[in-house]
């Protein structure tokens, strides 16, 4: 049973997500990448994140600070988010290798295995990763985006199909909600001047 | 009469439902702003600063003004004082609460 400081705690840390910031940004992301993929320019999805994670802090402290503040999560919940990124990455990493072993194993070292099921994985991976990061960190919106992926995945693998639609579909769905959950946020919380006191 | 009381004196500086509000808050965090505290507290602009004030003066929380992006800023911390002092607030009811009769 969780206890009531770590309730409070992940309450605090799921009411940081309700801008929709996180949600546009982790879409634009994927479907960047997606998109790079799909017209065979992949280094673009490579650059993509990297060009977003610093806009994101400029972003939030232009447009969400003013309006619901300014905090800085404890030493606990920071472990709590540092031990959840690892988990994360572990999880990604070990599930890459476990597909490429399985590919390897198929085709018995040779690149004619079942592409089918490959192809599937790069949507299958992220989706997976949001799913974690959606339980983990307390994003309500994130398993939805999730199984958008993992589905669009395991579609991708049955039928046989390119891998970047999926990926441009979870990014997509990603990218919409948190543009509209954004809109809404900054319709329905006005700067607050906190010396107009 | 005097002498240690059996019932333990409750710290009424912390036990103010809206400065524990705002200790809890802060305790829970590493720091937050006056804008922050303001929304998730729920009190208004006057009486956060009235019991941010009280707090402060009473050396349970740290304040630093800054500027950022041409707007003024209001950080409280909680110091280390302030943990005691919470800490001991929690020890005090602890101990009320595990006396009192259940109904």
């Amino acid at each position: 049973m969780m206890s009531a400081a770590g309730n409070l705690q992940s309450r605090v840390l799921k009411s940081s997500w309700n801008d929709g910031l996180i949600d546009l940004f982790a879409g634009i992301g994927v479907l960047v990448i997606g998109v790079s993929w799909h017209f065979h320019f992949a280094a673009l999805g490579g650059i993509a994140p990297a060009l977003l994670v610093p806009l994101w802090q400029p972003l939030r402290r232009r447009l969400v600070e003013p309006r619901t503040g300014y905090m800085e999560f404890g030493e606990q919940t920071r472990l709590r988010l540092s031990r959840s990124l690892l988990t994360m990455l572990l999880l990604g990493v070990g599930t890459l290798g476990l597909g490429v072993a399985t590919y390897f194993y198929a085709g018995g070292g040779v690149l004619t295995a079942d592409v089918k099921l490959i192809a599937g994985l790069p949507a299958f991976l992220i989706g997976f990763a949001a799913l974690v990061a959606g339980f983990s960190f307390g994003i309500p919106r994130f398993p939805l985006y999730a199984l958008v992926l993992i589905g669009g995945g395991v579609i991708t693998a049955l039928l046989g199909l390119e891998p970047a639609p999926a990926m441009m579909a979870g990014g997509s769905a990603a990218a919409l909600v948190g543009a509209v959950v954004l809109g809404r946020f900054l319709k329905d919380h006005p700067v607050v001047d906190e010396q107009a006191r | 009469m005097s002498g240690d009381p059996v019932v333990p004196e409750i710290d009424t500086l912390v036990h103010e439902p809206a400065r524990l509000r705002l200790l809890t808050y802060l305790a829970l965090l590493e720091r937050a702003d006056f804008v922050y505290l303001l929304g998730q507290s729920g009190l208004s602009k006057g009486n956060l600063s009235v019991q941010m004030g009280k707090l402060s003066a009473a050396g349970l929380v740290q304040v630093d003004k800054e500027f950022v992006d041409n707007r003024p800023r209001t950080t409280y911390t909680l110091t280390s004082a302030g943990r005691t002092r919470l800490a001991r607030y929690r020890q005090t009811l602890d101990s009320i609460l595990t006396a009192l009769p259940r109904a």
